[in-house]
């Protein structure tokens, strides 16, 4: 299970809840009662909640989007308009590992068992979906606890990024 | 079964103007949730085997739901047809500021334009679009039937 942000954990147990809110079921109205629910209040920070098996209940990532790809995904393709001179296939996820004590970095090939190539394309990120999302928590990789460990940073190769950081997402684990 | 409104052209357009955004969901998913990406991804395959139309079909997420709101209050609900091992992924649309309240934990969530929640869909969520600061929207994508 990969963590992130913020960890919370509730004192119930998830599979119970499920059980008295599964379909068919009359809501309890004081369910409360018997899950001792918590009041977690406003959140606006990454933040995973867990129940006290370590469940995922939620995960919940703000402004992980960068706003200016959101706005302008209608037009997408001229947003990212300068990665479509580049040659087809050029364009790749890598995967560094920081354990990898080389710095070599790992390229994911199309093989990576993690992605999928689009069926209609035959390529990650192929045709109308050529690009990556190298903002995407570049903003907030530095704010993390530093429990956290990172596991997973997809990157952009070396030399094609041409707009700050290259760094594109970031998982974490909790140590 | 597909919804009717899938073969309406504006929303075929639609569905195509969003695929990047739903291929970065999808890349999202395979790392957070491998299995459940994975499952989504071969029920897309099965579905299209079982079909005879020439016309690829035009879908670009592993989910098999979508539903957008737009400058909405929603009241509490939950997914009906939700699982506890699945997930549902919720996506803040818009330039305004919303709030996503998770009635069951007592969460009020900060529903930014570019926010992210992936959620059980066994809790009751209310959303709150109010457009503060422009229009904001709320895109949730769900296996099974809709929220």
């Amino acid at each position: 299970m990969t963590f992130i942000g913020d960890l919370v954990a509730v004192e119930w147990d998830f599979n119970r809840f499920s059980q008295a809110t599964k379909v068919g079921v009359k809501r309890k109205e004081n369910l409360e009662v018997f899950f001792q629910m918590a009041r977690l209040g406003k959140v606006d920070k990454p933040t995973t909640i867990v129940d006290r098996h370590g469940k995922l209940l939620v995960w919940y990532l703000p402004n992980i989007f960068f706003p200016g790809c959101m706005v302008c995904f209608p037009q997408a393709d001229s947003y990212f308009g300068y990665i479509h001179g580049l040659p087809v296939g050029k364009i790749q996820l890598c995967c560094k590992r920081p354990e990898d004590s080389s710095g070599i970095l790992q390229l994911f090939n199309l093989a990576c068992p993690k992605f999928h190539s689009p069926q209609r394309e035959g390529k990650i990120w192929h045709g109308n979906s050529n690009y990556c999302p190298w903002n995407i928590y570049a903003g907030l990789k530095s704010k993390f606890h530093p429990k956290m460990t990172l596991i997973y940073e997809l990157i952009y190769p070396p030399g094609l990024a041409t707009c700050g950081s290259n760094c594109a997402i970031c998982f974490f684990k909790t140590t | 079964m597909q919804s009717a409104s899938l073969k309406l052209p504006e929303v075929q357009e639609w569905l195509h103007q969003s695929e990047p955004m739903e291929s970065l969901a999808n890349a999202i998913l395979s790392i957070v949730h491998p299995d459940l990406h994975q499952v989504g991804f071969e029920a897309n395959q099965a579905y299209e085997a079982s079909t005879e139309s020439d016309k690829p079909r035009d879908w670009p997420s592993v989910y098999s739901g979508i539903d957008i709101i737009v400058n909405r209050l929603t009241p509490p609900h939950c997914d009906a047809g939700g699982t506890a091992s699945s997930y549902d992924l919720l996506i803040s649309l818009g330039e305004g500021h919303a709030d996503l309240h998770l009635t069951d934990l007592g969460a009020q969530l900060k529903y930014w334009p570019g926010t992210l929640a992936f959620l059980t869909g066994r809790f009751w969520s209310m959303l709150c679009l109010n457009g503060r600061g422009g229009e904001s929207g709320s895109c949730s994508l769900y296996e099974g039937s809709s929220p």
